[in-house]
């Protein structure tokens, strides 16, 4: 890649609302996994394929947090934070967008915070190259469910509905020709032969996995900036590119006087047209992208959207629910070495004091953690600075920071928050801790979610 | 003991090991009349070769041992034809069976009555007795074998061919769109664009793409009309006497797959084979051409080898001649044409793409273009033949036009001199045809005697020759569907229905209302209800009354301003009740703006009407000078203008003084 082609925005603002009982204390961006930030993943993806220098957009109170959590990560590629203005409380993905729109100089790669995977770019910048596209989305074909997951997500029972896109691809040049949620449509779907007739062999794919990574050419930006009423970009600002593809520009030949108003507004081809040089190339190149019909390369759409669907044996999760980020952190280990491109794992901090002598390969322990004597420790991810005190079991959990847990306490597949307190001889199974809660000394809890009443209020 | 075992070997041969095929000589339609009155459409010549036996080769070439040719129409002739042909003679590989059920009149008929006569026991290839193929069927039947493992119920593999969007080989009846399941094969969606009752959209069921990971639609597939079908298919014609086309049977078996627990495999042929069924004119111009230009190889006119008949010669511009051919000096045969053997080509003539019959006779100066004549015509002197096709023995008068799409069938003698692009044939049959000649008729098909399948082919033969109008259809919807794609075209359109429908609604209510005095009141409630009904917004109720009431009096534009003044008068109420503050003034305005562009009557009463409405004070003054100035900066009101600038004028005095008044 050539430096400054691509600029890389990675969106952190986001609150976490699908997973409120975990990220009532900290910005969602900041959840451990496998005690690194979230949002260190895809800065780290980022730096694998290349990129030089990221955007981090975050929400206005959680700058410093961020700043301070990524310097210990020692990460090379260059980062600038982005915090959102104060007053707005709800920031859509593209109205975040439209606030750093200055600073985007180039066609850039926006991520999101909350994705983990080992899936190259490559390819779909390739595409984006290649086609002058307006949008490349990244696809990822859905994995098996595996084995791990057959333990309970922690804390209350939950009727987890997964919303699922209904995602149409032709299937000989990867154009993605349709964008819609499944739950737009009733019992039919309706496509119009015109389409049909530009987009032959259609895919219709149900099931995959949006990775929220998209490039975007510049003129986007700019798109976004005219079109203040498209707040979010998997919402509402692609589905409208996707569909404006087929149309044709509205008012071809209107004269060159602008009218009156002068800010009347472009027409999506306007944007499109602008920056191409390829309308220059297309005419005198024999080069053509579909065979079939008479019509030109690109079938004359100024306005061209792909997709990349990643093969299966690719991984990707995005952790936006408490359920995948259970999951997430009992897989992490495992595929780490992919995921991280290499990265060294501290699995054991050379700061922690471990006493124990029953600690398993799957756990991972932070900085200044104390482990006492008598304590064992199963497929468990804990925090810095937390203290267990002995003859006590923990397995499959992920326990936060400062968190301390008394003597003869048995946890199962619990997520633990910061500052959490456990009094002696407690079994928690299949639970959640909310932040700085403290739970009482011999209780007894299953599949429960415990914390603060006013958390609990504001859940 | 021995014998049983040996018998029980031989009954496990005939299972798997030979490939039986059955071939239905009758296509059931009247596609190609008035061809097929007297002749079956299997035995159709194509480049001068019958279909069938173009079929035949087809199928004992590529691995099929036993053929059952089912007859229902002019079966002798085709026993005939068979009885002569190399398919009788002993050495021939593929042996043939004819079957023969004359009360058959649809496939669903034939396959039923081979289901009562039992001959077949394993799976089979069905092919109509009119396709034209080069394609190995036995990696086919060796994919439905396969899948049959997996799927118990798989009752047919449909044989695709792949043709983009606007190949010529796709017949407009034989649109089809296809929905697969890529990993199973299977066919979850099967719609015929003829079928669908809805000519802009397809809809796909929701069920079906939930149901898997990813559903593949293709909209470029060509159905050849070729299956191979597993025992269970003709039960299945039995069971269901619904089933009268193999697309009845498809759309069936897609409907009621749990129910009668079968279900359909797609295949799609590789890009070097070929396969096309000719059912229609559309088609046999199509197969034509791709013979001549040798797609269906080897059956192409040089390598037929057909018993007593001469080898063709290829020579340059795809041009086959037969042996002998009497061309005159002068005479021009180019670009993909073919001629009979025995056939004169007189001097001055021209043939260009174009099949000629055996034992043809054109005269001089005869120019021939697009068209197809059949063995052993007459051509005269001069005669200018165009995209039409010529029966057998037919005799063209000295001089004779035919042009686009015009059909002779066997036998006529067209007069001399007569202009011709309809069907003829030539006896005059049952019904009253109207004689032009001797032994010409021409041939009307009626549409009442059946459904509209008729309407659809009458109208495909008229168009068979003219490629234009194909396109022009294709451009015109992709146009269409693009705007539907458009979201913003979406969200309006059909708010524009519905205004549209209570625009109506509130015409007919006023014109009701006028007509029996009804109480203004009454009709404001009346509008109100439809307002909701069509869920309208106030600002367009505003101005779709206004202009409801000023559009009322179009039928006699003689009258029209003194009924207007008339409606006015009496409506008054109701335009008082809705036009109540500047928005709805600037609405009403804009009413008068749209209908004074649209109806010249009104423009000379546009002062008065601003004047009376002032007076009413429905409008003010200055959403009035507002309007007018608006009125100004655009170029095709000028005549509105005009109208009203004397009453604006007027409007502008009275204010000036009204001020000069209160100062």
């Amino acid at each position: 890649m050539v430096p400054g082609e691509f600029q890389a925005v990675v969106l952190a603002a986001g609150k976490g609302s699908r997973m409120t009982e975990v990220t009532a204390g900290r910005p969602k961006c900041l959840l451990p996994i496998a005690n690194m930030p979230m949002v260190w993943y895809p800065l780290r993806m980022l730096e694998r394929e290349g990129f030089l220098d990221a955007i981090v957009i975050v929400a206005d109170t959680a700058k410093g947090e961020v700043q301070a959590a990524l310097e210990k990560t020692g990460l090379s590629i260059r980062i600038d934070i982005v915090a959102l203005p104060p007053g707005k409380d709800d920031w859509g993905t593209a109205d975040s967008l439209h606030f750093i729109s200055e600073r985007i100089k180039s066609d850039f790669v926006v991520v999101s915070c909350d994705f983990v995977t080992d899936v190259s770019l490559h390819p779909a910048l390739e595409l984006f190259r290649k086609n002058e596209a307006a949008v490349t989305m990244l696809f990822l074909k859905p994995t098996e469910t595996s084995p791990v997951d057959n333990l309970p997500v922690p804390g209350p029972k939950t009727k987890h509905k997964p919303e699922r896109d209904l995602i149409g691809i032709n299937a000989d040049t990867s154009r993605l020709v349709l964008l819609a949620s499944v739950s737009d449509f009733d019992e039919a779907l309706p496509l119009s032969r015109g389409l049909l007739r530009k987009h032959p062999h259609l895919q219709l794919h149900s099931r995959l996995l949006d990775s929220h990574i998209y490039v975007l050419r510049k003129w986007v930006c700019k798109f976004i900036d005219q079109e203040r009423s498209l707040s979010t970009l998997k919402g509402e600002l692609l589905p409208y590119i996707v569909r404006k593809q087929s149309s044709k520009p509205t008012q071809p030949l209107e004269g060159d006087a602008p009218n009156v108003g002068g800010g009347t507004k472009k027409d999506i081809n306007q944007f499109a047209e602008d920056s191409t040089l390829v309308s220059k190339v297309l005419p005198i190149s024999l080069s053509n992208d579909h065979w079939g019909d008479m019509k030109s390369t690109f079938q004359d759409d100024k306005v061209r959207c792909y997709a990349y669907v990643a093969n299966a044996t690719s991984f990707g999760l995005r952790v936006n629910t408490l359920q995948a980020y259970a999951s997430i952190n009992r897989k992490i280990l495992q595929i780490w070495e992919k995921v991280t491109g290499g990265q060294p794992l501290v699995r054991l901090h050379p700061g922690a004091d471990i006493k124990s002598t029953q600690v398993d390969d799957a756990t991972m322990v932070g900085e200044m953690s104390l482990l006492s004597e008598k304590t064992s420790f199963r497929g468990t991810a804990l925090g810095a600075s937390c203290a267990i005190l002995s003859r006590t079991r923990i397995a499959d959990c992920v326990i936060m920071n400062n968190v301390k847990i008394n003597e003869g306490c048995v946890l199962n597949n619990c997520i633990l928050c910061d500052g959490v307190e456990i009094g002696a001889n407690t079994e928690l199974k299949d639970c959640l801790v909310g932040e700085r809660h403290s739970v009482l000394s011999g209780e007894k809890h299953n599949q429960e979610f415990l914390a603060d009443d006013d958390v609990l209020m504001e859940i | 003991m021995s014998r049983n075992k040996s018998s029980k070997d031989l009954d496990s041969l005939t299972k798997e090991d030979v490939v039986q095929a059955v071939v239905v000589a009758d296509n059931f339609s009247d596609a190609f009349v008035p061809m097929t009155n007297d002749t079956p459409s299997c035995l159709l010549p194509l480049v001068n070769n019958c279909l069938l036996d173009h079929t035949l080769e087809w199928l004992s070439n590529s691995g099929v041992q036993e053929a059952f040719l089912f007859c229902s129409r002019h079966v002798e002739k085709v026993k005939e034809h068979i009885k002569n042909s190399k398919w009788n003679s002993d050495t021939n590989p593929l042996s043939l069976n004819i079957i023969v059920s004359e009360t058959c009149l649809s496939l669903g008929d034939a396959m039923r009555d081979l289901d009562a006569k039992g001959l077949i026991r394993g799976d089979f290839i069905l092919v109509m007795g009119d396709s034209v193929a080069n394609v190995n069927l036995l990696p086919i039947l060796e994919k439905h074998r396969k899948l049959q493992k997996t799927d118990k119920g798989l009752a047919m593999t449909v044989v695709y061919k792949y043709a983009g969007p606007s190949h010529s080989g796709r017949a407009p009846q034989d649109d089809v769109l296809v929905a697969v399941d890529k990993k199973t094969s299977k066919i979850l969606f099967h719609q015929n664009r003829a079928a669908s009752s809805d000519p802009k959209k397809v809809h796909i069921p929701m069920e079906i793409i939930l149901e898997r990971p990813s559903v593949d639609i293709y909209n470029d597939m060509l159905d050849t009309h070729i299956s191979i079908c597993s025992v269970s298919v003709l039960p299945l014609f039995s069971d269901n006497f619904d089933f009268q086309t193999r697309y009845d049977f498809i759309k069936g078996i897609l409907m009621n797959e749990e129910i009668l627990a079968s279900s359909l495999a797609a295949y799609c042929i590789s890009d070097r084979e070929y396969a096309a069924s000719v059912d229609s004119w559309h088609m046999y111009k199509n197969v034509t051409q791709n013979m001549i230009h040798r797609w269906t190889f080897p059956l192409v006119p040089d390598m037929l080898d057909i018993e007593g008949e001469k080898a063709y010669q290829y020579l340059r511009g795809n041009v086959y001649k037969q042996h002998p051919v009497t061309l005159s000096r002068s005479s021009i045969v180019e670009d993909d044409s073919v001629i009979g053997g025995g056939s004169k080509v007189g001097e001055d003539s021209t043939i260009q793409r174009s099949v000629i019959g055996r034992n043809c006779q054109i005269g001089k100066g005869v120019k021939i273009e697009d068209s197809f004549i059949w063995d052993g015509c007459i051509v005269e002197d001069n005669c200018s033949i165009q995209r039409s096709v010529v029966g057998n023995n037919c005799t063209v008068g000295r001089g004779a036009v035919l042009s686009q799409g015009c059909i002779l069938g066997q036998g006529v003698y067209c007069p001399p001199g007569y202009q011709c692009n309809q069907r003829l044939q030539s006896t005059a049959g049952d019904e009253d045809f109207e004689k032009i000649g001797e032994s010409a008729y021409i041939v009307q098909l009626d549409d009442d005697d059946s459904d509209s399948e008729d309407g659809g082919t009458k109208q495909i033969w008229n168009e068979l020759f003219s490629n234009e109008n194909f396109v022009d259809d294709v451009d015109g919807d992709s146009d269409v569907s693009s705007e539907m794609s458009d979201d913003s075209a979406r969200s309006v359109s059909p708010v524009l229905d519905d205004t549209k429908l209570f625009f109506n609604e509130v015409v007919d209510s006023l014109k009701r209302g006028f007509e029996d005095k009804l109480h203004c009141d009454n009709l404001i409630l009346e509008i109100n209800s439809s307002r909701y009904a069509y869920n309208v917004s106030m600002r367009e109720v505003n101005l779709l009354v206004v202009k409801a009431i000023l559009s009322l009096p179009k039928s006699e534009t003689d009258s029209y301003l003194s009924q207007l003044w008339q409606l006015l008068t009496y409506f008054m109420p109701i335009l008082k009740n809705y036009i109540k503050n500047p928005v709805a003034q600037s609405d009403c305005l804009q009413a008068l703006k749209e209908v004074g562009l649209a109806e010249k009557a009104f423009l000379s009463g546009v002062p008065k009407l601003l004047n009376v409405l002032y007076d009413q004070d429905i409008l003010s003054e200055e959403v009035i000078l507002k309007w007018f100035s608006d009125l100004k900066a655009e170029p095709e009101t000028k005549d509105l203008c005009r109208v009203a600038d004397p009453f604006i004028k007027w409007l502008k005095e009275a204010e000036e003084e009204s001020e000069s008044e209160s100062d």
